[in-house]
């Protein structure tokens, strides 16, 4: 079954992981930027890092037939050093007519700190001023709900967010109800550990149904699982779901999300 | 077609299974651990090894299988919410953040 893969980090993978995810049905995958895991130290470490999402990924995912498209931002970690994360996000504009660009992501939280919050701002008010979409960033564990909470007021009070255009990625049982009711596309991320199962991913999908609801693996250099979405594909078929309902879920979804910025290329099937 | 409770059961028990003796298998290591430092240290100070036991992680966990064991629905997440920070309703104005 084909699929698309809404949130994977393929900077941290090596080439062998586009061959498998390739063969395994992934025909494009969006790959917001993120924290390297380390700190970085200027504003052009981000330029360069903005040239790999733009240039080199999308001709590495290319040799194995994936479309890749990518998202701008600072992450929500480094976002604490304001000044820094405000040179980055004037910097943003000179990659947003990239062909593979579609918004500005993945932006959030990640200790739920007064900086992290400005910066999160600063990020929405770029997207909107650029007629961008949002790829949202949830905190990580004891952090999720609080922060969540936080982000989705921060949304909700800004007139101008359209939910429908907003993707608000890592949702768990205690922050999917209030992301669907508020109208936003949720996420579910499937982790070894530190995030949900694909079991769990399916218990989600049973619960809530699968109107703006999509599955990612979001996988990158910690602990995690790029071919996590075959998983839930699996998962959802020894439970007896057709084919219609995980098609939904894992391309379907994904394709209608996408196609509302420009970028965005209708794959056929 | 969904699955009825039996069907469940059978497939996700040795899952569940296995998960419980790990979290089993954590609280032994702990209990252990606690046992060989009484016998190194002063074995009548066993104050701060007992500590543990009053660790907010360790009473978490003691929180989160009691909501295990209760009958009440939606497990997952009274465990996810037991687990997490609270949400403080006026964050905004003690951040005093700009609004859009």
């Amino acid at each position: 079954m084909d699929y698309i893969d809404p949130h994977i980090h393929m900077v941290s993978r090596t080439t062998d992981d586009y061959e498998i995810l390739a063969k395994m049905g992934c025909v494009a995958m969006s790959e917001p930027a993120f924290w390297a895991g380390f700190d970085r130290g200027s504003v052009d470490s981000f330029r360069d890092y903005f040239r790999q999402l733009t240039d080199f990924e999308p001709k590495r995912a290319a040799q194995y037939g994936i479309r890749h498209y990518t998202w701008l931002c600072i992450n929500a970690k480094e976002a604490e050093n304001v000044s820094l994360s405000r040179e980055v996000i004037a910097m943003i504009p000179e990659f947003l007519d990239e062909p593979n660009v579609l918004g500005i992501g993945e932006i959030g939280l990640n200790k739920n700190s007064r900086n992290e919050a400005t910066i999160f701002l600063e990020h929405v008010d770029l997207a909107v001023k650029h007629h961008q979409q949002i790829l949202i960033h949830t905190p990580h564990l004891e952090d999720k709900y609080q922060g969540t909470r936080m982000i989705l007021d921060m949304l909700t009070q800004d007139s101008r967010v359209d939910p429908s255009r907003v993707l608000v990625d890592h949702v768990e049982e205690h922050t999917i109800r209030e992301v669907l009711d508020r109208g936003f596309w949720a996420g579910m991320t499937m982790y070894p550990i530190s995030k949900c199962t694909p079991q769990r991913a399916a218990d989600m999908i049973e619960t809530y149904g699968t109107e703006r609801l999509m599955a990612n693996s979001a996988g990158d250099w910690g602990p995690s699982k790029p071919t996590a979405i075959p998983d839930l594909i699996l998962e959802l078929k020894q439970r007896g779901h057709s084919r219609s309902t995980i098609q939904k879920v894992v391309y379907e979804n994904p394709q209608r999300f996408f196609e509302q910025s420009q970028k965005w290329q209708q794959l056929s099937g | 077609m969904a699955r009825t409770p039996k069907q469940i059961l059978q497939s996700d028990y040795l899952i569940a299974r296995a998960k419980v003796i790990e979290v089993a298998a954590m609280l032994d290591r702990i209990d252990r651990a606690v046992d060989s430092t009484i016998q190194v240290d002063n074995p009548s100070d066993v104050s701060k090894t007992e500590s543990i036991y009053q660790d907010i992680a360790y009473q978490k966990i003691q929180a989160a299988i009691a909501i295990l064991m209760d009958s009440d629905k939606e497990k997952t997440r009274r465990i996810q919410e037991l687990l997490s920070r609270a949400y403080v309703a006026d964050w905004m104005e003690q951040f005093k953040l700009p609004t859009n």
